[in-house]
């Protein structure tokens, strides 16, 4: 019945099966381990503890103080913020994957077989981190005041519906650029364009806490016409009509939700299924043919005069040749670039958020890290943030096979070959962040504190470099990329929150008076030297002896 | 040169190479020949530093591989099978950032880049990402890297895959050069012709062990055979060849393909 089912739609139903079977086991299949034998728990499980985790905590929080309607749409926000931040990091993989082209595009495989078996494994991906998002919001909500024991049924499925509805949105947005770009510059434009997601839906992301502060302070139940264009609204009030609810709010957020969800979907998946029969043939001729880069005729070229000073200043040839190298492929590499701008959207979108609402204030002036002053402490994680992403994301690469090269050459140092990495993350990722931090800072506060504060944090930046190193168990670009691993190291941080507590105590006694802060930034300084030495011994020490497997 | 004794490495229960001892002196061309899987990857893992020996010892240039990898690794250079390279570079970068982990002086790397773009005729692309490139391109990209800080240990896996006529017949006038200069070369390849004119000795491993080791005219003798394939298909047990090619060209032609 199912290969008359997809015979009808034009597809082969044994090849679907094979091509799904086969992409939903590379998603499970663990990575190996340091000795080749051992299998650790691959990405995507553990994306999902994590999920488990978060959801239910968030439920826990508002069981006993939220009514149903309100519960569902905190719970429900919170579900499609993360999905759809997990299809824009992952989307490489799990939409267009280029390998594919290379595996399947000499094989008697019908596009619209492939583009199903793609759709199958996106709705897979989608029910998968769906379920572990809203599996303990649905059971928790029980409790909620006035939800009962039918509760699960009705919020589960409606859960479901809301993050396909957000996996389709972002699938769209994505197709669409396809159909005005070519493949190869749609590749270079979709590290900007995550990054550019990354920022609005973080930006959205803000809102909830906010909402569930002002909702739950007014003690009533939410309405407002605002609803209607509240995308996780349209879904809790379809939790609220399968609960038994009658409010007309409730019906047309239902019906509104139903009727994008089946445009996104329609057109989202038609858009794919137009796209990928001619773009797995361009996506084969261009790669095989396009050549980048001007033609030297064999002459030598000078570097350029910052390679020159970082090579002044780094002095060890291995530390110089690390910068080199992560600078190049920072700029070249789209699956490098494809896992470290998405971040900056971030803290971008938080620091917006606090200009617009005037959080952003003097911390000298208005008791750092005080309850007047929280975005200090908020741009504080987030210097921490990306440092431990670029780094860590640094470890990731497509040509990942290249890697042989530390093991079978004689680096002395691993470590001050990393310390050429981190230069280069330094001057090419974070000085222009911070260049922007004080363009921003710099509207509200009197330049002399925007200078302090930013060397402040600068310094604690670099400290937070060493520290973040102390995880690193891999070269450069050695490791391959797994679906998953994006986010698992995305959520991994969440976990080290309550670690920068200690860090914003600490500028919170440093920020008193003027000679405290001097004192403070010394000490910064001097701890960072001293743990840059314990990284540099503990990476020659790991990864000197590690072993190559490929 | 290369001494190994005893050499072993595990993979959970499968033994990949076991025991092996063989001593290979300076200048000479040794064929490292086995069926796949047999383990000749990963000997050559083990002597270049990419994994680590379960049991037994390896001496490179007098250093042992365990004790003293960064020494052994200074006097190697290394074409692996897979050949993979960053290929956002362009050769010129690839090379100097090669040169740069041997420590090279900056004015060295630049002149031995030349020198290798003239010799493989590539100047033209040295300047030109990698991303673009045949396989035969990046494999000249990947012969030079391993070249570039004038190894005394030369180890090649496969290193004429992709190369075109002429730059074969290139490389193995420059690898018979250098053995006649004194250094050692490891070989490891399936093409049985190349090793047969090429190399001043054999050694055969099936199943993790040596089978054979001797001079090309020592093996064709002790087996009794014409040829070095003849000699391989004898020592590795896979003489009925033609008979499994007869039984399977039967059946494909007696079943229904997709296109009848």
């Amino acid at each position: 019945m199912m290969a008359r089912f997809f015979q009808w739609l034009g597809a082969d139903w044994d090849h679907f099966r094979a091509l799904l079977r086969i992409s939903i086991q590379i998603d499970f299949r663990g990575s190996w381990g340091r000795e080749g034998h051992r299998r650790r728990l691959s990405p995507i499980l553990r994306s999902m503890i994590f999920y488990v985790i978060m959801g239910g905590s968030l439920a826990g929080s508002l069981v006993s103080r939220t009514t149903p309607f309100l519960f569902s749409l905190l719970t429900l926000a919170y579900s499609m913020v993360m999905m759809a931040f997990g299809v824009i990091l992952e989307f490489g993989n799990a939409i267009i994957n280029p390998d594919d082209a290379d595996v399947l595009v000499h094989r008697p495989i019908r596009s619209r077989t492939y583009f199903l078996a793609k759709l199958g494994n996106l709705l897979f991906y989608v029910l998968l981190m769906g379920t572990a998002l809203c599996l303990l919001p649905s059971l928790l909500g029980i409790w909620v005041p006035g939800c009962g024991w039918t509760f699960p049924m009705a919020f589960f499925p409606m859960a479901v519906v809301a993050n396909l509805a957000t996996a389709c949105f972002v699938v769209l947005i994505y197709t669409g650029l396809l159909r005005v770009l070519h493949y190869e510059r749609f590749r270079d434009v979709l590290a900007y364009l995550q990054m550019g997601l990354a920022f609005v839906i973080f930006f959205s992301y803000q809102f909830i806490p906010r909402m569930g502060r002002e909702f739950i302070q007014m003690g009533t139940d939410v309405s407002g016409a605002w609803l209607l264009i509240t995308p996780p609204a349209w879904f809790a009030g379809g939790v609220q009509i399968l609960l038994g609810a009658q409010r007309s709010i409730d019906i047309q957020l239902l019906l509104i939700g139903v009727v994008v969800t089946l445009f996104l979907a329609l057109f989202s998946f038609r858009r794919i299924s137009l796209q990928y029969a001619s773009q797995i043939a361009e996506q084969r001729t261009v790669s095989g043919s396009k050549k980048k880069g001007t033609v030297g005729g064999g002459k030598v070229r000078r570097e350029g005069w910052v390679g020159r000073w970082v090579g002044r200043l780094l002095r060890s040839p291995e530390a110089v040749a690390g910068f080199q190298l992560t600078s190049k492929l920072m700029q070249r590499d789209r699956s490098v670039k494809m896992g470290i701008y998405p971040v900056f959207g971030i803290p971008l979108a938080v620091l917006l958020l606090a200009v617009l609402e005037n959080e952003l204030m003097d911390p000298f002036a208005h008791g750092p890290f005080s309850g007047q002053d929280k975005v200090s402490a908020v741009v504080v994680f987030f210097v921490f943030f990306m440092i431990y992403f670029f780094l860590m994301g640094m470890t990731y690469s497509r040509e990942w096979e290249a890697a042989w090269v530390y093991h079978a050459t004689p680096i002395g140092s691993p470590g001050r070959f990393y310390r050429g990495v981190k230069m280069a993350i330094l001057l090419r990722l974070m000085v222009p962040f911070f260049v922007v931090l004080g363009l921003i800072y710099v509207t509200r506060i009197p330049p002399v504190h925007c200078i302090q504060h930013a060397i402040s944090l600068f310094l604690f930046g670099l400290v937070a470099f060493s520290a973040v190193s102390f995880v690193v168990k891999a070269y450069p670009f050695s490791q391959k990329r797994e679906r998953g691993e994006r986010m698992q190291r995305f959520s991994f941080l969440f976990f080290v929150m309550p670690f920068l507590g200690m860090t914003i105590l600490l500028q919170t006694v440093a920020y008193k008076n003027n000679l405290i802060w001097w004192v403070t930034q010394g000490g910064l300084l001097i701890l960072f030297f001293v743990s840059e030495k314990l990284v540099v011994k503990r990476l020659d020490r790991i990864l000197r002896h590690k072993e190559f497997f490929a | 040169m290369i001494e190994l004794k005893n050499l072993t490495r595990r993979f959970g229960d499968l033994v990949a190479v076991d025991k092996v001892t063989l001593s290979i002196p300076g200048g000479q061309i040794c064929g490292y020949l086995g069926p796949n899987g047999a383990g000749k990857t990963t000997t050559v893992k083990m002597l270049t530093g990419m994994i680590q020996p379960t049991a037994g010892t390896a001496t490179i240039a007098g250093y042992d591989i365990r004790e003293e990898s960064l020494e052994v690794k200074r006097r190697i250079g290394v074409v692996p099978e897979s050949a993979a390279l960053y290929q956002c570079l362009t050769p010129f970068e690839y090379l100097q950032f090669v040169g740069r982990l041997y420590r090279m002086k900056e004015e060295t790397i630049a002149k031995r880049i030349v020198e290798f773009c003239d010799f493989f005729q590539m100047g033209e692309h040295i300047h030109q990402r990698m991303t673009g490139f045949s396989r035969g391109m990046k494999q000249k990209v990947v012969i030079a890297a391993a070249l570039i800080h004038t190894p005394h240990v030369i180890f090649l896996d496969e290193p004429l895959s992709g190369l075109d006529a002429n730059a074969a017949l290139l490389l193995k006038e420059l690898l018979r050069n250098l053995a006649n200069d004194g250094k050692t070369i490891f070989y490891c390849s399936h093409i049985l012709e190349v090793v047969e004119n090429l190399c001043d000795r054999v050694v055969i491993i099936d199943k993790g062990r040596i089978v054979a080791d001797g001079s090309v005219g020592d093996l064709k003798q002790m087996t009794k055979r014409s040829s070095l394939e003849g000699v391989f298909s004898k020592l590795t047990h896979a003489e009925d060849l033609g008979e499994l090619a007869k039984a399977l060209s039967k059946s494909i032609a007696g079943t229904k393909g997709v296109a009848s």
